[in-house]
C-alpha cells in the first residue's frame, strides 16, 4: 500500500473516531426530572439565643402565643394543660406539650404544638397538635426542636387507669 | 488462481478490511461514549409492541441507557389499559428491570392476551427480577422494615408504603393511649427516633382534629 493509500485510512479513521465521540456526547436519553430542593433547617439558620434570653422573652411574647394559639386551636384550653412551653433557636420557634385533661380516656394520648413567628405574627405549624412531631411533615424545622418536642411526656390517667387502657 | 484474484484486488480488499475495522471501532467507541455515567434499562412490556415512553419521550421495549435517577415509564396499546410507574433506576440495583403487562380491554385486546399467555408468564419473570430489587434498595433505604412488623400482644408497630413514593408511614395500631405511648418507646428501644417517620396512629381520634374538619 503506497503513502497516498495510508494517508487517506489515516483520515478516514480520524474522521470516523472524532464523528463517534461527537455524536456519542450530543446524543442523549430522557433527562432525569430535576429535583426541586427541599427547604431545609440550614435555610433557616440564624444565631441562636441563650437558654435564658429565651425563657425571658417567652415571657413577652405568652400572651400573643397563647391567643394565637386559642384562636387557632378553639378546644384548646378546654381539653388540654399547656405544659413545657419553650422559645427555640432565635426565639422565632415555639413548641408546647398539651397534657389531655378531658374526659375521652381512650384519646387522652399527649399532643405537641408547634408554632411560627413570621413577619411579627405567631402561626400553628401543627393544626390540629399531632401525638408526634417529624421531619417529613416539618421539614424547614430544625430537628432538634422537633427531638426535643418529641421526647416522651407523662400521659394522663395512665395510673389510676386500667392496665388495657 | 485465487492468489492472482488477490494480487489484482488486494488494495481494494485491505482498504475495505481496514475500513470495516475502523466501522466496529468507532461503533464500539460510539456506544463506550454514549453509555458513560448511564445504567441499562430492561424495559419489558406486553404486548411488545406497546408504545412506550420515558419521562413521555418514545422510547421503546428492550434495553435503554438512562443517567441513574427517577422517571416515569409508561406502556400503552390500542385496546390495553395503559400503566405507568415510576421507577428508579440506580447503579446500586444488579438489574433495573421494568416489567408492564398491559390489560385487555378490548375483545380484540382479549383475543390477542389469549393467544399470548406465554408473553404474559415470561414477563412475570422480569417482573420478579422488578420486585426483588426494588425490594433490596427499599429495605436499603429504610432499614426499619427490616423489624416491622412488630407484635406485641396490645399494639402493632408496621409500616405502609406511601402511594406514589418510595417513602414509608409508620402505623400503630392500638385502641388503647397506654400501649400508643408504649409503642412509641418500643421504636425507640429498636434504635429508631420516631422524629424521622410520620407516624400514622390508626385507632387515635384527636380531639382537635373535628375544630379543623
Amino acid at each position: 500500500m503506497n503513502n497516498r493509500n495510508t494517508a487517506i485510512l489515516a483520515v478516514v479513521t480520524f474522521v470516523v473516531l472524532v464523528g463517534a465521540i461527537g455524536i456519542g456526547i450530543a446524543v442523549s436519553t430522557p433527562p432525569a426530572p430535576k429535583q426541586t430542593p427541599q427547604p431545609t433547617a440550614t435555610q433557616q439558620k440564624s444565631k441562636s439565643l441563650s437558654q435564658s434570653e429565651l425563657a425571658s422573652m417567652l415571657i413577652d411574647e405568652s400572651p400573643a402565643i397563647n391567643l394565637a394559639l386559642v384562636s387557632a386551636v378553639e378546644n384548646v384550653g378546654e381539653l388540654y394543660t399547656v405544659t413545657s412551653e419553650k422559645l427555640y433557636g432565635d426565639g422565632k420557634w415555639y413548641g408546647a406539650i398539651l397534657i389531655y385533661k378531658g374526659t375521652d380516656e381512650n384519646n387522652r394520648d399527649t399532643l405537641r404544638v408547634l408554632m411560627q413567628k413570621k413577619e411579627g405574627e405567631w402561626i400553628v405549624r401543627t393544626k390540629p397538635p399531632q401525638p408526634l412531631l417529624n421531619t417529613v411533615e416539618l421539614p424547614d424545622v430544625p430537628k432538634t426542636i422537633l427531638q426535643d418536642l418529641n421526647r416522651p411526656a407523662p400521659l394522663p390517667g395512665t395510673a389510676t387507669s386500667p392496665a388495657i387502657n | 488462481m485465487y492468489y492472482e484474484w488477490y494480487k489484482k484486488y488486494r488494495q481494494p480488499i485491505l482498504v475495505a478490511i481496514v475500513g470495516l475495522a475502523i466501522l466496529f471501532t468507532g461503533w464500539a467507541i460510539f456506544n463506550y461514549v454514549t453509555r458513560i455515567g448511564k445504567v441499562g434499562v430492561t424495559i419489558s412490556a406486553v404486548p411488545y409492541s406497546a408504545r412506550v415512553t420515558i419521562n413521555r419521550q418514545s422510547s421503546g421495549s428492550g434495553v435503554v441507557w438512562l443517567t441513574p435517577g427517577t422517571y416515569t415509564v409508561k406502556a400503552s396499546s390500542d385496546g390495553f389499559s395503559s400503566r405507568e410507574k415510576r421507577i428508579e433506576v440506580t447503579e446500586k440495583k444488579k438489574q433495573n428491570v421494568v416489567s408492564l403487562a398491559l390489560s385487555p380491554q378490548s375483545d380484540s385486546a382479549k383475543k390477542w392476551a389469549e393467544a399470548h399467555q406465554q408473553d404474559y408468564k415470561n414477563n412475570e419473570f422480569y417482573g420478579a427480577i422488578e420486585a426483588q430489587e426494588n425490594g433490596k434498595i427499599f429495605s436499603d433505604k429504610h432499614p426499619i422494615v427490616k423489624v416491622l412488623p412488630y407484635n406485641d400482644p396490645y399494639f402493632q408497630l408496621d409500616y405502609r408504603q406511601d402511594k406514589d413514593s418510595d417513602q414509608i408511614t409508620l402505623t400503630i395500631s392500638t385502641s388503647s393511649p397506654r400501649y400508643r405511648y408504649f409503642a412509641i418507646q418500643k421504636l425507640r428501644q429498636l434504635g429508631y427516633d420516631p422524629t424521622d417517620y410520620k407516624i400514622d396512629f390508626k385507632d387515635f381520634k384527636n380531639p382537635l382534629e373535628q375544630i379543623h374538619e
